[in-house]
């Protein structure tokens, strides 16, 4: 398999933006 | 988006480029859905229409919400936001984005679907990937400003109810101080690479955005 896809930044980058949505919900819902 | 953004990183990992581009579409169209529903409330309430009929029978399943090319014509013809949309439609970049989407979506072309074959050598994944990443980022630039600049409450940190909870006086206008980590996406994303957009939420906003 091409390994190009795990090492890419693009996972950190999806993990922060996920972690952002589910700060936001907590805040917004507390 | 949480889930959706989620199911994108595992996609990719297991190298399926084209699939994840579905999935950027499909995460575009949520906060599409979003903004539209809260502008759309927004435009509607009032004491006489308390409950707004269309988006109340959408939470209950008795009606579909109009379709995108609609609730994104209904943002973008908004007044309340026709300073941010200058600026976010100053140039092709959305069209752009919506049309790769489209195309990986809809198979348009060869390569799209050959970008699902993780067994194939493709000597630019690393910069389609770049690209990606370029297309997420941009998709979240869109969603968050158009989040602080209709429902900057949302931006709030908890000082004030912190202070209430532990029988303190809170300090002076709590309900303006911003959350520790919408400061640190504003600096970290907004701020880092569209300074007019800055300047343009900071201008609409009470909240201290740093």
């Amino acid at each position: 398999m091409d390994m190009a896809n795990k090492e890419h930044p693009v996972l950190e980058q999806l993990l922060k933006y996920a972690e952002f949505y589910r700060d936001l919900a907590s805040s917004v819902m507390s | 988006m949480q889930g959706t953004l989620d199911s994108i990183k595992d996609i990719l990992i297991k190298g399926r480029i084209n699939d994840s581009y579905a999935l950027l579409r499909k995460y575009h169209d949520s906060m599409i859905i979003n903004v539209y529903s809260n502008l759309y409330l927004d435009d509607n309430f009032s004491i006489e229409n308390f409950v707004v009929e269309k988006i109340n029978n959408w939470l209950h399943g008795k009606e579909q919400l109009p379709e995108y090319r609609i609730m994104a014509d209904y943002i973008r013809k908004s007044e309340n936001l026709a300073a941010i949309n200058a600026l976010l439609y100053k140039d092709n970049t959305y069209k752009e984005i919506r049309d790769r989407c489209n195309d990986h979506t809809h198979y348009n072309f060869y390569h799209n679907l050959l970008l699902n074959d993780n067994e194939l050598y493709i000597k630019n994944r690393f910069s389609i990937l770049n690209r990606f990443s370029k297309d997420l980022e941009n998709l979240f630039i869109l969603h968050l400003s158009y989040l602080f600049y209709t429902n900057d409450k949302y931006m709030m940190s908890s000082d004030y109810m912190d202070s209430m909870d532990l029988g303190l006086t809170p300090e002076e206008d709590p309900q303006y101080f911003v959350a520790p980590f919408i400061q640190e996406i504003f600096d970290k994303v907004i701020k880092k690479n569209r300074m007019d957009l800055t300047i343009e939420i900071k201008n609409h906003t009470a909240m201290r955005l740093e």
